[in-house]
């Protein structure tokens, strides 16, 4: 069952990713993240990741495309409270610098 | 020397799946937390491989394998097979792609995780063979 959340507050796209965002789970929400996040009515995307323990190359690919996508709209994306082990693999693949990492929503613009 | 022999049929989920059995069996052997997720997020991206290029459509007879082989006190070795296109080893990227890259990262992260990478093919059959040695403290203590 789907566990990821979409939900638009605000002019804050919220993505509450589930434990684990890979090659199986990214494809129950990656279109409609995409197409909602095109919306006028979002300045922001948080990908929540507090929940999320185990992040692939599939995941980090959506997360990273998600990100330029935004970009080229002149949106921003932050990744939310990511654990220990996801910091470790965006770490591994050197994108650690390249996310906009967020502790708490107050830190949003 | 144990040794374990896993197959599903390679779509995404059975894929993923096979390595969390995988790990499973590992939690026997292996101690150390993050030396698991190390194996975890390898055996996801080489089982993932399969499911994405080993095979043109997809089929119900398609076939991935995999084949643990564990050495306590020694090493871990993965064997990764499928009976499709296979990997060329002149086409095998394991530098790290631009930061903006949608993929490519999954060699990289299989090379920078294990000490030892080989590509076999024989008999129609493609194997990656993985290798990691651990140190003393992150085997489990039987």
């Amino acid at each position: 069952m789907a566990e990821e959340v979409i939900k638009i507050k605000d002019g804050i796209l919220t993505l509450k990713c589930g434990k684990e965002i890979t090659i199986e789970t990214i494809y129950e929400f990656k279109e409609q993240v995409e197409q909602d996040s095109e919306s006028a009515e979002v300045d922001h995307v948080v990908a929540d990741l507090s929940e999320a323990q185990f992040l692939d190359s599939s995941g980090i690919g959506f997360l990273v495309s998600l990100n330029s996508r935004l970009k080229s709209n002149n949106k921003n994306m932050y990744l939310l409270r990511p654990s220990e082990q996801i910091c470790k693999t965006l770490e591994l693949v050197r994108l650690i610098s390249f996310f906009n990492i967020i502790e708490d929503e107050m830190e949003l613009p | 020397m144990h040794r374990f022999v896993l197959e599903a049929i390679p779509t995404p989920e059975e894929s993923r799946e096979v390595a969390r059995k995988a790990i499973l069996i590992l939690k026997d052997f292996v101690a150390d937390e993050n030396v698991l997720y190390d194996m975890d997020l390898v055996l996801t991206e080489g089982c993932s491989n399969v499911a994405r290029h080993a095979y043109e459509e997809h089929e119900d007879c398609n076939r991935l394998e995999l084949t643990i082989k564990i050495k306590p006190g020694k090493h871990i070795i993965f064997e990764i097979s499928d009976w499709g296109k296979g990997l060329c080893s002149k086409s095998i990227d394991f530098s790290m792609p631009s930061p903006e890259a949608v993929g490519g990262r999954g060699m990289f992260i299989m090379s920078e995780l294990m000490d030892a990478f080989e590509l076999i093919q024989e008999s129609g059959k493609n194997t990656i063979k993985l290798t990691r040695k651990l140190k003393e403290d992150q085997w489990r203590k039987k």
